[in-house]
C-alpha cells in the first residue's frame, strides 16, 4: 500500500465522528417532539388555532351563523367608544379592575395568613390544611348559589351577623353599590387554593436561617419580614399572577348572581343595572346573546393584550422584590 | 424411502403454491357455471332489486259472444318499493321542571304511534337539558343541530332570522295553520315565509291565595274585576305580616310583563304589532299603566321591592306561598298544581276601568325544522305530527300540562288539563285570548335589551331612578338606537 492521503483521512477522521453525533441528535430530537406531539396537536387545534380564527373575526361583523362580513377596524374604534349604547367596554372594565384590584390582594393575603398559621408544628395540621382547602375545589355554581343565599338582605348570614353588631346590612345583590362588594367578598372563598401553595413555599424555608437570625437577637417580626418574607416572594409571585389571571377571568358567580336580582331573568345578566357586568360576562353577552362574534372576538383580543400588559408588569416589577434562592447562593447574575 | 419423501414434498409445494390440475380446474369451473345460471334463473322469477310485487284482484267487464259479462280476474303489479330508513334526530323540552318523567313522556307517549305509523322513520330523543338554547347556537354553527328543536323568544326569533330554520310554507297548507292564534303565528313568520309552528300557548292569568282573601274577610275576583277593584282588595289585605314562609305581600309586581297593562289602558309599547321601530311607552296611556304599577311597590307598598324579595325569581315567586295575587302564566299550571299546598285559584286578569279592556300577551314558544336536516320531508312530517291535536292533548294531560295552541283543543283544556282536574278556574286562561298580543319584540332586539334593561333594573329593581325619569331615558336611548340602524 502506498502512502495513505492525509486529506482523506482527516476528512473521514472529521465526518465519521460529525455524523454520527448528528444522527444521533437527530434521533433524539425527533423522539421528544414525538412525546410532546400530543400537547403541540392539541395546542395548535383547541388553542392556537381557535386564537387565530377569533382574530380573523375580530376585523369581521360575524354571527357564525351566517357568513363574515369584513369591516376592517371598526369594531376595535367601536369598542373604545366612550357610548354605552354603542359599547360596554370602559363599563365593563372598570367594574372588572374593581374586583381584581379588591380580590387579589384579600385572596392572596388570606391564604398567606392561612399558610402562616397552619405552618406551626400543630397536631391535626392535615385536617385543617383539608378544610382550608375544601372550599377552593367546590363547584362554583353550587358555591354562588350558597353565597346569594349568604347576602340575602332579609334571610342571610352576613345581615344576621351585622344585626349582631348592631349593623343593619344592605341589599349586597340588588344595590348597585354593594354588589361589586359582595363579589370581592365572595372571592374569599378561593383561597385555600393560594394557601396550600405558601405552605409548600414556607416549608421549603432552610430552618437554619430561622436559628441564625434568632442568634442574632431577631424578634417574631423581624423573622417574618428578613427571613420568611423574602424566601417566599417567589411563592407569593406566583400566586399573585395566578390570582390576577384567574380573577380577570371572574364569570360564574356574576352568573348565578345575576339570576338572585330581583327576579330578573338572564337577559340582565351582570345586574343590577351593569353593575356586575365583569368584561368576560360582557363578552359572553355578545357573543352567545346578541351573536356579535366579531365584535366580540375583537373584545377578547383587547383583554389578551391588557392581561399580558398587565402581567409582564408584574413581571418586570419582580426584580425589585422576587428573590431566587439560585440568585442568593451565586447563580445567575451571581448578585 | 426418499422418494416417497420427495412426492409428498413435491404434493405440500403443489397444495402451498395453490396449482390446480386440469381436472379440478375442470370440476370447478363446472361448479361455478352451474351457480351462475342457476342465479340467473332465480333472477328471473324474482322482481327486480327494489321493486314489490303484489297481487290484486279486479273485476273487468269483458264481452263474450257480444254479452257483456262481469269477471274477476288477478293479476301482479308492481308497488313503489319500501321506503329507505332515515333517521332525525328530536330535541324536547321540559318547562314543568318535573325532569326525567317529563321526558319519558316523550320517548313513551308521543314518539312510539309516529313511529308505528312510519316504520322508515327512525326518531332519536334527545332532552334539553343544562345550557341546551347555547348549544343549539353552537350546533347550528358547527351544523350538526338537531333535525327538529324547540325555541323561544328573542334566542329562538335570531336562529329563524340567521337562516338556522326550514321554511315550511310549502310543506304545510293554509288549512292546517287555521287552528292556531295568529298572535302566536306572527312570531312564526319572517316575512311570507313561515319558520315554526307553536309548541304551546303561554298566557297570563290573576293567581289568588284563597287562604289570605279568606282571612281579610274578601270576595274571590271574576271576570267583573277591574283595576279599581284589585286595588281595593290590596287596600283591604294592607300589611299582611310575616309567616314561617317569609314576610307577606298583597300583590307582586312583575316587571317583565308590563306590556299586558300598557295595552289594556290603551297604549302601545311599540309601533308595530312585531319588529318594532319605535318605542311608545313614553306616552300618556302606557305611563298612566306604567305608574298604575310602580306606585303598587313604591308608593302604596302592596308589592315587595326588588331586595325584599331578593333570590326569588318571577317563575318562582308564586310558589314561595308570600303573595295574595300573582300573574300567573299557563305554563307553570302543573306546577303549581303539585307544588302549593294552601287554596288558590285562577281569575281573568283585572279588566281596565278606563277601556273596560282586558290585556293578555302570548310568547313565541314554538318548534321548528333545522335548515341543515338532511331529511326535510320526514322533519316536517314529524313536526307536523307532534304540532297535531293528538300530541297537544298528550302534552296538556301529562306533567308538562302546556296549554294546546290548537283552538279546536280549548274544550279539553278546561275540562282534562292537570289544572282542570284539580279543580282550576284554567278557563281564565282560554277568556284571555281574544285579546292576547305577542310579546313586543324589536328590530335588532338584543341589543335594543342591552339599552333599556340596565335602566328598567334601575326603575323597577333597585328604585334608584324614579318611572318618568326612567322611561325619558329608556325611550330617548332606544329611539335614537333604531333610528341609527332603520
Amino acid at each position: 500500500m502506498g502512502a495513505i492521503d492525509s486529506r482523506l483521512f482527516k476528512r473521514n477522521s472529521i465526518a465519521k465522528p460529525h455524523r454520527q453525533r448528528s444522527t444521533l441528535a437527530r434521533r433524539e430530537e425527533w423522539i421528544g417532539w414525538l412525546f410532546v406531539s400530543p400537547w403541540v396537536i392539541g395546542f395548535v387545534l383547541l388553542t392556537a388555532g381557535p386564537m387565530l380564527a377569533s382574530l380573523g373575526l375580530s376585523f369581521t361583523e360575524a354571527t357564525l351563523l351566517s357568513p363574515p362580513r369584513f369591516v376592517g377596524l371598526d369594531n376595535y374604534r367601536m369598542l373604545f367608544s366612550t357610548d354605552e349604547v354603542k359599547s360596554l367596554f370602559w363599563k365593563s372594565l372598570s367594574n372588572t379592575s374593581y374586583y381584581v384590584f379588591l380580590s387579589v390582594p384579600l385572596t392572596v393575603a388570606l391564604g398567606f395568613a392561612m399558610a402562616l398559621l397552619l405552618n406551626q408544628d400543630l397536631k391535626g395540621q392535615g385536617i385543617f390544611r383539608t378544610i382550608y382547602y375544601l372550599p377552593s375545589i367546590m363547584p362554583p355554581v353550587a358555591v354562588a348559589t350558597v353565597w346569594t343565599w349568604v347576602f340575602n338582605k332579609q334571610y342571610g348570614l352576613l345581615n344576621a351577623a351585622l344585626a349582631w353588631v348592631g349593623i343593619e346590612g344592605p341589599a349586597w345583590l340588588t344595590s348597585v353599590e354593594w354588589s361589586k362588594p359582595a363579589l370581592v367578598i365572595s372571592s374569599v372563598w378561593t383561597a385555600g387554593g393560594g394557601m396550600l401553595v405558601f405552605l409548600a413555599g414556607l416549608q421549603g424555608v432552610p430552618t437554619d436561617l430561622y436559628d441564625a437570625a434568632k442568634v442574632d437577637g431577631a424578634g417574631v417580626w423581624s423573622r417574618f419580614r428578613h427571613v420568611t418574607l423574602p424566601m417566599v416572594s417567589s411563592t407569593i409571585f406566583f400566586v399573585l399572577v395566578t390570582s390576577i389571571i384567574t380573577s380577570f377571568q371572574v364569570f360564574v358567580i356574576v352568573f348565578v348572581f345575576s339570576g338572585a336580582v330581583g327576579g330578573s331573568q338572564a337577559g340582565s345578566l351582570g345586574g343590577p343595572a351593569n353593575s356586575t357586568l365583569m368584561y368576560v360576562v360582557y363578552l359572553y353577552r355578545l357573543a352567545f346573546k346578541q351573536f356579535r362574534m366579531g365584535f366580540a372576538s375583537a373584545l377578547a383580543w383587547i383583554y389578551f393584550v391588557i392581561l399580558m400588559v398587565f402581567t409582564a408588569l408584574v413581571f418586570k416589577s419582580s426584580s425589585a422584590w422576587v428573590y431566587y434562592e439560585g440568585e442568593l447562593l451565586g447563580g445567575g447574575d451571581g448578585k | 424411502m426418499l422418494e416417497l419423501a420427495y412426492l409428498l414434498n413435491q404434493r405440500r409445494v403443489k397444495m402451498e403454491q395453490k396449482t390446480l390440475s386440469r381436472r379440478e380446474f375442470l370440476r370447478m369451473a363446472t361448479v361455478a357455471a352451474a351457480g351462475t345460471v342457476g342465479a340467473a334463473l332465480a333472477g328471473c322469477a324474482q322482481p327486480a332489486p327494489g321493486v314489490v310485487e303484489k297481487v290484486v284482484k279486479e273485476t273487468v267487464v269483458v264481452e263474450v259472444e257480444g254479452t257483456p259479462e262481469v269477471v274477476e280476474v288477478t293479476k301482479i303489479v308492481e308497488v313503489a318499493p319500501p321506503l329507505e330508513t332515515v333517521e332525525i334526530v328530536y330535541l324536547g323540552a321540559d318547562e314543568s321542571g318535573a325532569g326525567a318523567v317529563a321526558f319519558d313522556v316523550y320517548t313513551d307517549q308521543v314518539i312510539p304511534p309516529f313511529i308505528e305509523e312510519n316504520p322508515h322513520i327512525k326518531v332519536t330523543f334527545e332532552p334539553a337539558v343544562g345550557d341546551w338554547d347555547d348549544m343549539i347556537i353552537a350546533d347550528a354553527a358547527a351544523g350538526t343541530a338537531p333535525d327538529i328543536f324547540p325555541h323561544w323568544a328573542e334566542f329562538g326569533r335570531r336562529l329563524m332570522e340567521e337562516g338556522q330554520m326550514l321554511a315550511l310554507q310549502d310543506y304545510i297548507p293554509q288549512e292546517d295553520l287555521d287552528d292556531f292564534l295568529e298572535q302566536q303565528l306572527i312570531a312564526c313568520r319572517v316575512g311570507p315565509s313561515l319558520f315554526a309552528l307553536p309548541r304551546y300557548i303561554s298566557t297570563v292569568a290573576l293567581t289568588y291565595n284563597k287562604d289570605y282573601l279568606d282571612e281579610a274577610g274578601i270576595e274571590y275576583p271574576d271576570e267583573t274585576w277591574d283595576w279599581t277593584d284589585l286595588e281595593n282588595a290590596l287596600q283591604q289585605l294592607g300589611e299582611m305580616g310575616t309567616s314561617e314562609r317569609g314576610t307577606l305581600f298583597p300583590y307582586y309586581v312583575n316587571p317583565w310583563y308590563q306590556p299586558v297593562f300598557v295595552w289594556a289602558n290603551g297604549g302601545e309599547w311599540m309601533n308595530k304589532e312585531y319588529m318594532g321601530t319605535k318605542m311608545l311607552i313614553d306616552q300618556p296611556e302606557a305611563m298612566e299603566a306604567l305608574r298604575w304599577q310602580y306606585d303598587m311597590i313604591y308608593r302604596h307598598g302592596y308589592a315587595p321591592t326588588g331586595e325584599e324579595v331578593e333570590g326569588l325569581g318571577w317563575w318562582e315567586a308564586w310558589q314561595s306561598g308570600r303573595f295574595a295575587f300573582y300573574e300567573g302564566h299557563s305554563w307553570q299550571v302543573s306546577e303549581f298544581v303539585s307544588v302549593c299546598d294552601w287554596e288558590w285559584d285562577y281569575a281573568p286578569l283585572p279588566k281596565n276601568p278606563n277601556t273596560g279592556e282586558r290585556g293578555g300577551i302570548v310568547f313565541n314558544d314554538s318548534q321548528s325544522v333545522y335548515a341543515g336536516t338532511k331529511h326535510p320531508v320526514e322533519a316536517v312530517e314529524f313536526l307536523r305530527y307532534v304540532s297535531s291535536p293528538e300530541v297537544e292533548k298528550i302534552m296538556m294531560t301529562s306533567v308538562h300540562g302546556w296549554q294546546p295552541c290548537r283552538r279546536s283543543l280549548d274544550e279539553e283544556w278546561i275540562t282534562e288539563s292537570a289544572g282542570a282536574k284539580a279543580g282550576k278556574n284554567v278557563k281564565a286562561f282560554i277568556d284571555i285570548l281574544p285579546t292576547v298580543r305577542q310579546d313586543p319584540y324589536f328590530m335588532n332586539d338584543a341589543q335594543v335589551k342591552e339599552i333599556y334593561e340596565p335602566i328598567w333594573d334601575q326603575i323597577w329593581v333597585t328604585g334608584d331612578i324614579g318611572l318618568d325619569e326612567g322611561v325619558q331615558r329608556i325611550v330617548t336611548s332606544v329611539n335614537e338606537y333604531l333610528d341609527s340602524v332603520a
